[in-house]
């Protein structure tokens, strides 16, 4: 495993240019607080100078990558043509797209903090910053909130990644799922109203998860007509069932 | 002990039998063609054979152990280069090399193996792979093959692209592997490369192995003929098919088989005032075997 990993960095790094991705993330919330006055504001702070959003595209992107490169150089032969099981190799790429998240939010994290010193310096993570808690505790729920919603939109990428070998049409559902909030809105809406069963569709699950934490569990529960316990739990099981579904193709493709 | 042992494996697409019965080996510093016609089944068994692809029955077995398309332990110590190189783009050869070398604790050395292959260190080692031409690509797709020091290579066409200069190198190249005790299985449509490389022969058609042999024992498909320009072309034809050999008018030449000798022929011919203006003995042709095999194989003989 540990040998896979040193080669999914190292192709990473060098294939993708993760380092750039990586300084851009870093970037961000310096380049958005110093260019733009109106925002250099704790608001900003906790939103990692707005970068979420980037840290969102560049993970699924990198995601969709990862796989769909390999069928596209033809390299998934001589990958899965050594020693190493299907399995193995598609955890690998599991542990390589989660780390990336992980590098992703400090990289943005360090921006953040640069900004805050150099554009906010009054801004104090103790004071209250919202529904759950002070700055720190805010701050937390965001990368709570961006993980837990990159792995779900990982996930349906991989999904769609093993299905169609294609990096576009995932990147496509990834893009929608990240700023298409309105389109998934409305497509969870009609489906709830056709019949009140579809509140468990993926979309108002994933909806659900995206306020966890932003607003009072009574709000979310009036909006989506499911109740915290429940948004996590239909979420751990989208989460199982996606990345599930995506192995079981992954390790029947014949190549 | 055979190294590669494939016994009576079998796939279907759907109706289609990929792979019917197939059993072959390969032994220790053997070269082996694996020849057919397209869609005969070469690069399903190749897959087969490197875990690419599943198999309803039979076995694989590879230095002792057996491979499945689950079960990969075997593949450590065989290279492959299947259909066309697997390059990444933005990696230039020599980080290909240092990617693919990972995977093993006894890697070839990098600077031998760019030099066997000819990826000059000074040019194609430090330029990306996306500027490659085909044939450099083809190459480097050969270096990744031999990388882990292979007990045995597996090589899809992998004459494809490279000039006649490459092509030759290339068989040099294989021969000297062979020759330390590496085995090579080689598909290609290049039949008269192959058959300057290979020791024996597997010939499939429709997903079946219609015939193993090694390459004199495939020659004796082909009979030794004789190609002649004559003054009356005609007439020695006729002759010869009067003595009971085959003879046919073939583009402007006499093409006669089924004597006992060279002389026979000569003396006939000379003895009907036949003036012979020149002659050709030919035997041993690959690609002539080849047809005769699979023309007999489609007639279901």
């Amino acid at each position: 495993m540990l040998t896979l990993m040193k080669q999914e960095y190292y192709k990473v790094f060098k294939q993708n240019r993760l380092a750039i991705w990586l300084v851009i993330s870093f970037l961000f919330p310096l380049i958005i607080m110093g260019v733009f006055k109106s925002q250099r504001n704790g608001d900003t702070i906790l939103a990692f100078g707005q970068g979420a959003i980037y840290i969102y595209m560049a993970g699924i992107i990198i995601t969709a990558l990862t796989v769909s490169q390999e069928f596209a150089f033809g390299t998934i032969r001589p990958l899965l043509s050594r020693r190493f099981s299907r399995g193995m190799v598609f955890a690998s790429k599991l542990v390589l797209n989660f780390s990336i998240y992980i590098m992703l939010i400090v990289a943005a994290f360090i921006g953040t903090m640069i900004s805050k010193i150099i554009f906010v310096p009054k801004f104090n993570f103790a004071d209250k910053a919202g529904y759950a808690g002070n700055g720190w505790q805010m701050m937390g729920m965001q990368v709570f909130n961006i993980l837990a919603g990159m792995i779900f939109v990982a996930g349906l990428v991989l999904l769609v990644t093993n299905l169609v070998k294609s990096s576009g049409a995932a990147i496509g559902m990834g893009v929608v799922m990240t700023i298409g909030t309105p389109i998934i809105s409305s497509i969870s809406a009609v489906l709830i109203q056709s019949a009140p069963i579809l509140k468990w569709n993926p979309f108002n699950v994933y909806l659900g998860m995206n306020m966890y934490g932003s607003i009072s569990s009574s709000a979310i529960k009036e909006m989506i007509k499911l109740s915290s316990n429940e948004v996590i739990i239909a979420y751990l099981v989208y989460i199982v069932l996606l990345y599930g579904i995506a192995y079981l193709i992954f390790k029947k493709r014949s190549v | 002990m055979a190294l590669l042992e494939v016994k009576n494996i079998d796939k279907n697409f759907g109706k289609k039998k990929a792979m019917d019965n197939i059993s072959f080996t390969v032994n220790a510093g053997h070269i082996v063609g694996l020849i057919g016609p397209n869609g005969a089944g070469k690069s399903t068994t190749m897959r087969a054979v490197t875990g690419l692809m599943s198999y309803s029955s039979g076995s694989i077995n590879f230095d002792g152990q057996s491979v499945t398309f689950n079960n990969h332990q075997a593949l450590d110590r065989m290279g492959n280069l299947i259909e066309y190189p697997s390059i990444y783009p933005n990696l230039t050869a020599l980080e290909h090399l240092k990617l693919y070398a990972m995977d093993t604790k006894q890697p070839a050395d990098f600077k031998e193996l760019m030099q066997k292959t000819q990826i000059d260190g000074d040019n194609f080692g430090k330029r990306k792979a996306k500027n490659f031409s085909l044939g450099m690509k083809q190459r480097l797709g050969i270096a990744i093959a031999l990388i882990r020091n292979p007990k045995l290579v597996i090589l899809d066409e992998p004459m494809n692209g490279l000039d006649p200069q490459s092509v030759h190198d290339l068989r040099g190249l294989i021969r000297s592997l062979a020759d330390e005790g590496v085995a090579f299985l080689i598909s290609s449509h290049l039949l008269d490369e192959l058959q300057k490389l290979v020791d024996d022969v597997v010939i499939i058609n429709h997903g079946k192995i219609i015939e193993t042999a090694t390459m004199t024992e495939f020659f004796s498909h082909d009979k030794v003929r004789w190609t002649l320009a004559t003054s009356n072309n005609a007439a020695a034809v006729q002759l010869s098919k009067s003595n009971g050999w085959d003879a046919t008018l073939d583009e402007g030449y006499v093409q006669v088989s089924g004597a006992e000798n060279l002389q026979q022929v000569i003396t006939a011919i000379n003895g009907a005032d036949i003036q012979i203006q020149s002659l050709n003995t030919v035997t041993g042709n690959l690609e002539k075997s080849l047809l005769d095999v699979l023309a007999s194989d489609d007639k279901g003989e």
